[in-house]
């Protein structure tokens, strides 16, 4: 019997195995387990370069030697500046600026795809493009994250000496920290399906970027702000992104409800804003075709 | 016999931005874009039954694109009616997403990091397919498709034919009605093609999965496709059986001989056309409608000291060719 038929007869005899798949009958809802599913997809596909991933960050160690060393200047023989210790600034810049390096740059995903026209094709999936393409950035990002908090906390750690109440902070802002990678994630969706009217979205990617610097929290609290200003910008959605899980890991949980509340509103605001977007998106690929 | 797909009167257009040459026209452009509209699907007419292996072949730009998006509700018609596995597919489209399969040339569905398995059992979850019947499932497309040792392999580090193999199996994880396959074929090599398309006509068989294929492969159009379907500038000009394509349109046959002496004496009979001539063989080109291949192969061999003579029909590449062309088979 040659190769072929054989074959052939291994295929005819597992032919009848196969049960129609289930969902086929009907429409089941696919919310949860397609989500999670794809976030460990995302974040198993990042574990392939983690090591490399890790090794091009090194340089998070130098810029918070850096960051340490200027805080120190200006803390001189000062021990709180608004309300801050040195000890707290130092640990606030690693955690805010660990959940900045560790997300992958998924407006640029977004764009290009807008570009060569993958983002109709989704269309033939039943989870719906942003949905599929956030969780696997939410799950990169997750992974990325525990390898930089290590090396962060290390360098934290040798600059200024423990943070007080770290494992409470540490346990209480991980809600937050992944509800930032959500709320960066929808920013970012926002952004690259910019490309269906603006085809390059870079400049607009670099402002966002440098809004999010100064006016989200990521170099400096926004305690450092004036009272009135820093008021306003803790209720604004650039505050979860970095201010509110940073503040509360430094801070042993105080303020987790209240960052809980901004995230929470804000997310639902991002989710609306990603779906209209989407939405507008799809009319675009109506007009012109994909 | 049931249908698979059915439209009436699709058609599609869309607007496209007018861009002028020059530093001028660049700026005017910015205030008053120029528009125009392109008639990309004509008043499509299409009934394929349950089942069916169908080439939908044309030229570059002539709709066959267009045509797939419709069918798979990425883009509704502007007009007509389409309808597949009896649902509406921009209606209905997330339903119509768990009885389909796509595989759109070189947009993978894998994830470049992870091996296929690990994506079989994603786009399990995203199709909410129980993990049981996944799992048997898995082992059926890995048993078709010969997959055992590539199911634990990074996608990365398969090569394109073992990866498009990986690709299509993909496309059936969630046991479609329906396979629509746009050039699966581009960029493999003549063995990795064969063993592709050996894949699709056994599925075909084994699942009863209605194949829509796009190509430009005369090869897989002819190995693939039972009916084929041919549209140019939005509109079909040809539809029949692949063996119609091949035998029945171009009424022509190629004869090679080749002899025992040289010097091959050409028959000179009205329907008979020498396309090449060598000291020891010849190449002629018979119209069977102006000339009996019998009499032809008689003359031939009588006149000649024939070595070996082989009737074959045009080659289905310049059939294809010359349909495109609108040299035959304009009527549908």
């Amino acid at each position: 019997m040659n190769k072929e038929s054989e074959s052939n007869r291994r295929v005819h005899s597992s032919a009848a195995e196969p049960t129609k798949v289930a969902a086929a009958s009907g429409l089941r809802a696919v919310g949860f387990r397609s989500t999670s599913a794809l976030l460990i997809s995302g974040a198993r596909n990042q574990l392939a370069y983690l090591g490399a991933f890790v090794v091009k960050n090194v340089f998070l160690v130098v810029f918070l030697y850096i960051f340490q060393a200027l805080w120190k200047t200006v803390y001189g023989e000062r021990e709180l500046i608004a309300g801050i210790t040195l000890v707290q600034m130092v640990w606030y810049l690693t955690y805010t600026e660990c959940i900045t390096i560790g997300r992958s740059p998924l407006w640029r995903t977004v764009q290009d795809e807008v570009r060569d026209g993958t983002v109709a094709y989704g269309l033939t999936r039943p989870v719906p493009y942003p949905r599929l393409t956030m969780a696997r950035f939410v799950g990169e990002g997750l992974i990325r994250l525990l390898p930089l908090l290590v090396l962060g906390a290390a360098v934290a750690l040798l600059a200024v000496g423990p943070l007080p109440r770290f494992f409470r902070g540490f346990i209480s802002a991980l809600p937050l920290m992944a509800g930032a990678l959500v709320l960066i994630a929808q920013a970012e969706m926002l952004v690259g399906l910019a490309a269906f009217r603006l085809e390059e979205v870079s400049p607009v990617y670099w402002i966002f970027q440098k809004t999010m610097f100064f006016l989200g929290g990521l170099f400096y609290p926004l305690d450092l702000y004036p009272p009135v200003f820093a008021e306003v910008l803790k209720w604004g959605p650039l505050a979860s992104f970095a201010y509110w899980p940073a503040h509360v890991a430094v801070n042993g949980g105080e303020g987790l409800e209240r960052g809980l509340l901004n995230l929470a509103v804000w997310m639902t605001v991002g989710a609306t804003a990603v779906n209209l977007a989407y939405r507008r998106a799809m009319k675009n690929v109506q007009a012109q075709g994909g | 016999m049931e249908c698979a797909i059915r439209t009436d009167g699709l058609g599609k257009s869309f607007r496209t931005r007018v861009k002028q040459p020059g530093l001028r026209a660049a700026l005017k452009d910015l205030f008053r874009p120029e528009w125009k509209t392109v008639d990309a699907v004509k008043s499509l007419d299409i009934e394929i039954p349950r089942g069916e292996m169908l080439a939908f072949i044309g030229p570059n730009g002539a709709g066959k694109s267009t045509t797939i998006k419709l069918l798979t509700g990425i883009l509704h018609p502007d007009s007509g009616d389409v309808e597949v596995l009896g649902l509406d597919p921009h209606r209905q489209r997330r339903q119509l997403a768990y009885r389909i399969g796509t595989v759109f040339g070189q947009k993978s569905q894998l994830w470049f990091h992870l091996p296929p398995g690990d994506t079989f059992r994603l786009l399990g979850a995203v199709y909410d397919i129980e993990r049981p019947v996944l799992e048997k499932r898995i082992g059926f497309l890995s048993e078709a498709f010969e997959l055992d040792d590539l199911l634990t392999v990074p996608t990365r580090k398969l090569s394109l034919g073992q990866r498009i193999r990986c690709e299509i199996a993909a496309s059936l994880v969630n046991e479609p009605d329906i396979l629509f396959l746009d050039e699966p074929s581009i960029g493999l090599d003549v063995v990795a093609k064969k063993s592709l398309r050996r894949l699709i006509r056994r599925i075909n068989e084994e699942s009863g999965v209605t194949v829509f294929l796009t190509s430009h492969d005369a090869g897989d159009i002819e190995s693939i496709g039972r009916q084929a379907l041919v549209i140019s500038e939005g509109a079909i000009i040809w539809q029949g059986s692949v063996k119609d394509l091949k035998y029945s349109l171009l009424t022509t046959r190629i004869v090679d001989v080749k002899l025992d002496s040289p010097g091959p004496a050409v028959p000179d009979l009205p329907g008979v056309t020498l396309l090449k001539k060598k000291e020891w063989s010849m190449k002629l080109e018979v119209e069977l409608s102006d000339a009996d291949l019998h009499s032809v192969i008689a003359d031939i061999t009588a006149r000649n000291a024939v070595a070996d003579i082989a009737v074959s029909p045009t080659p289905m590449e310049e059939v294809i060719e010359r349909v495109y062309n609108g040299d035959i088979g304009r009527a549908k």
